[in-house]
């Protein structure tokens, strides 16, 4: 019985160690991973008595704030159309967007010394203050393009060509996160994706959007001429089981790449894809980095093995109706590349964030800017995209095509890039948000 | 170790608990300050209700058990009361109400430990009338079927309810369980587990073989399991069968029956995870707790975020989150302690669990008789078990059984059981009560 007995204290001694060690294991092998978790509220809950800091648009303009007392801090967005960048904070569902991306500095930890912040947080109970973030945007631009866009489900992009700050970033339908608590469910489930920032993480077949950086592609080449011509004018393209036409009946014989992108006929683009190739054309969308993702403060995305797949008809390829999708950062930055003579702008969100002692610090690019296209055949394919170019673009779905918009302005040393897509819209209205937007940025320069 | 010395010990250890519920309360009682950052005046009375209840039991329990039991083990009551006053204080941090409740169940399972100390004459009544008892628990348990209520309104129906009052009898039953099984294998030992091939008693007749003395002890046992898993109480049932194996290792000296019950175990497990939901649930949370962290894993996923959060030091009292756990003051109490008391407050309960195990191992070393050896082992077993799958569950070491920690976990039905389980340590500890009479054994050990 003795023997029994000390044999079972010993086990039982184990067990308790084991359960030592595997708590440990969590409290400090684990700890950071875990803390890190979305699910883990406790860095939410203690803004409800450390505020967190302010979001700005680029003149100062407010976008977000801590509102209330110590003890029951609430956050405010005072726009709250712009909830696809800001994103939200909660306690129940994680973070997202710029709340996010910049969470260490507007919860105040960035750039603190762990020993001064263990001492603070934990010792005396005192944690650092969250710091402001000041974005690129302008909510005036911003305003007008969510106000242009309404209740139409599509995105806009509007930036600086030359700098790749982003002006306005529209996504609609989105979300009020003022009362996201509350909606969270429905947000879920709502079928028209309010929560999905379609300006960077939704992919679109772009269609006719694509043909000016084919022509791009072929000027670079050296196989561009914007005057040959094809015949008949309105000869169809087969995409999967259909026949893809005209846009608008040209009425014409003949037609140039010109005016073929101009009444929106397949013809001509896809016979210069078949012409450059499967090869030169997947080099085309690499260049233009529609293959790869932008980095950016918000999450964005890009189709993987577009264009790879043996099945994919060159010339289906090349008018945008092949495995290639975009989104509108893409071709906004494209478009950016065309206007600035060839070399794509890094995009940038975040203008300067606030340093612990409350000055403004300027928030560096992300990259320098890239050549994506000699400076001599960006300015061979400017022309079709003067005055801005609107395209459609087919979906797998039997409903309405999409509606592309891009263009840049002034016409002369363009400064802005304006990307407009509606998902069941047509091109006039797209052409018509595109439009005001890029007036407003000139007026307001 | 003389008397005086063991008194004085025991005194010791008794101030150094009384020093910590000082300054357990006063911590409680300065949270609303610590939370704004700011002195505020102290609210509410609780905190003094809480810290004078539990002077009052453990200065009426010290005297009545030194004067009832004199050389009784000095480590118990300063451990267990150190114990369930942590308990008091964690609980009334996360539930008030459930705190002031807790306190005056205290105060009953103060009572019913003097009450078991305190009983005249020898406890042989326990020994003698041990189906009687047994059948007493098991029908409490069984009316637990029919009318079974469970005091939060919903879940498993557990409870025995009257007049706001409720008790849950597994928690009564599986003391009457142990004792039974002590009682039935000092009796029976030589028969069970007799090496000798059967052959006649002295008059002739056959002797029956071994088997026959596992039956009445296997059908107790079996009806006990039978209650539990039909009440789907899976913390319950794995309990039983272990306490069940240790004692059969503990009577028999044989591995073989340590081995064969593992083994079941997992024979249970399995079959179990193909039958019952309930545990394949919880084996699933267990097994990859990540695959849903905010569904069927979110208890024990929250639970390792809380034992993140706390890391060494913890967050400090009352400055925790640990409400986010479902049932954080009863079977996730392991987890809100870490939280704000960090890993070194849950390696002390780990120890003090564990000393008062090992002192309850001590007890059956130096029990005189062979009743007074399996009673103090097994009931030292049902602690550790129970403590061990507790513990080990809210850590993820193994599947999550829903059981109370106990001492600290809110329950009056725990809380009364784990101090009527003291109490008989307390008797077991004290050698010269006339109780444990050598007489009736059959070898000793």
């Amino acid at each position: 019985m003795n023997q029994q007995l000390k044999r079972l204290t010993l086990a039982v001694a184990a067990a308790f160690v084991a359960i030592a060690l595997a708590a440990g294991y969590w409290g400090f092998v684990q700890r950071d991973d875990l803390l890190a978790r979305a699910d883990n509220p406790r860095r939410v809950l203690a803004e409800l008595r450390t505020p967190r800091g302010a979001v700005y648009d680029r003149h100062d303009q407010l976008l977000a704030e801590t509102v209330g007392e110590p003890g029951a801090l609430a956050r405010n967005y005072p726009y709250p159309a712009l909830a696809s960048v800001l994103g939200y904070v909660s306690p129940f569902y994680g973070s997202a967007g710029i709340e996010a991306a910049l969470d260490a500095v507007l919860h105040g930890d960035a750039g603190i010394d762990p020993v001064d912040l263990f001492w603070q947080t934990t010792v005396l109970g005192t944690p650092p203050a969250g710091r402001g973030v000041r974005l690129t945007l302008d909510l005036a631009l911003q305003r007008q393009a969510d106000v242009a866009l309404a209740a139409q489900t599509g995105a806009v992009v509007l930036l600086d060509a030359q700098t790749g700050e982003i002006l306005a970033l529209a996504s609609h339908p989105t979300f009020n996160a003022n009362v996201l608590d509350d909606q969270w469910e429905d947000l879920v489930a709502d079928p028209a994706a309010p929560l999905l920032n379609r300006a960077t993480l939704a992919l679109y077949q772009p269609g006719g959007a694509l043909w000016p950086l084919v022509a791009a592609g072929a000027a670079q080449a050296g196989q561009l001429d914007l005057t040959t011509l094809y015949a008949p004018a309105d000869q169809p393209l087969r995409v999967d089981d259909a026949l893809l036409g005209c846009r608008v009946p040209p009425r014409l014989e003949v037609i140039t790449l010109r005016e073929s992108l101009h009444f929106g006929c397949p013809g001509p683009t896809g016979a210069l894809g078949e012409a450059l190739g499967a090869p030169a054309l997947q080099r085309i969308f690499a260049a233009f980095h529609l293959t790869t993702p932008h980095a950016l403060s918000l999450p964005t995305t890009a189709a993987t093995g577009a264009g790879q797949a043996p099945a994919d008809d060159v010339g289906v390829a090349a008018i945008g109706q092949g495995e290639l999708t975009i989104t509108p950062l893409h071709l906004a930055l494209a478009v950016a590349a065309l206007a600035r003579d060839g070399e794509m702008p890094v995009p940038q969100l975040v203008l300067a964030t606030q340093d612990p002692d409350g000055g403004w610090r300027p928030e560096a690019p992300a990259g320098e800017p890239v050549r994506v296209l000699a400076a001599a055949a960006a300015a061979q394919v400017r022309p079709l995209l003067t005055n801005g170019y609107a395209a459609t673009a087919l979906t797998g779905t039997a409903g309405q095509p999409l509606a592309w918009f891009m263009g840049f302005g002034p016409q002369v040393d363009a400064r802005y890039a304006v990307v407009v897509l509606l998902e069941s819209g047509t091109v006039e209205a797209a052409a018509a948000i595109g439009h005001g937007l890029l007036d407003a940025a000139i007026a307001g320069k | 170790m003389s008397l005086s010395e063991t008194r004085r010990r025991e005194t010791n250890l008794l101030l150094l608990a009384g020093l910590f519920m000082v300054a357990a309360v006063a911590a409680l009682a300065l949270i609303p300050s610590a939370r704004a950052g700011a002195w505020l005046p102290f609210g509410g009375a609780d905190p003094l209700i809480i810290l004078a209840t539990w002077l009052v039991c453990v200065l009426v329990a010290t005297w009545l058990v030194r004067r009832r039991l004199p050389t009784h083990d000095p480590y118990l009551l300063p451990v267990v009361y150190l114990l369930s006053g942590f308990g008091l204080v964690l609980i009334w941090r996360l539930t008030p109400t459930f705190g002031l409740r807790q306190t005056a169940w205290l105060g009953v399972a103060t009572a019913a430990l003097l009450g078991l100390v305190l009983l005249p004459g020898d406890l042989r009544w326990l020994r003698r009338f041990r189906y009687t008892w047994l059948a007493a628990g098991l029908i409490l348990t069984a009316l637990t079927l029919f009318l079974g209520v469970n005091p939060s309104g919903q879940g498993d129906r557990l409870w025995l309810g009257c007049c706001g009052l409720y008790l849950q009898p597994a928690e009564i039953l599986k003391i009457l369980l142990v004792v039974f099984l002590a009682s039935y294998l000092s009796d029976r030992r030589e028969q069970l587990f007799a090496t000798v091939i059967p052959g006649t008693w002295s008059d002739g007749s056959p002797r029956p073989r071994a088997a026959v003395y596992f039956m009445p002890m296997l059908l107790m046992w079996g009806f006990s399991a039978l209650i539990l898993i039909s009440q789907r109480d899976l913390g319950m049932s794995t309990l039983f069968f272990g306490v069940f194996i240790v004692m059969l290792y503990l009577a028999s000296g044989q591995v073989s029956y340590v081995i064969a019950g593992a083994a079941l175990l997992l024979l249970a497990a399995l079959l179990g995870y193909a039958l019952f939901d309930v545990v394949r649930l919880r084996v699933e949370a267990w097994w990859n707790p990540w695959a849903d962290p905010s569904g069927r894993s979110y208890q024990i996923v929250q639970s390792l975020i809380a034992l993140a959060a706390g890391g060494l030091v913890g967050r400090g009292p009352g400055l925790g989150a640990a409400n986010l756990i479902p049932v954080a003051h009863s079977d996730f109490i392991f987890a809100a302690l870490a939280e704000e008391w960090g890993l070194l407050g849950l390696l002390a309960v780990v120890g003090l669990q564990a000393v008062v195990v090992l002192r309850g191992l001590r007890i059956a070393l130096e029990a005189p008789n062979l009743f007074g050896q399996l009673l103090a082992g097994g009931l030292a077993t049902l602690l550790a078990l129970q403590a061990c799958l507790i513990m080990g569950g809210v850590i993820k070491l193994i599947p999550l059984t829903g059981l109370t920690l106990p001492f600290l976990s809110y329950g009056g039905s725990s809380l009364v059981s784990a101090f009527c389980l003291v109490g008989l340590l307390l008797r077991l500890s004290c050698p010269d009560t006339r109780w444990q009479r050598p007489r009736d054994d059959l070898a000793p050990a």
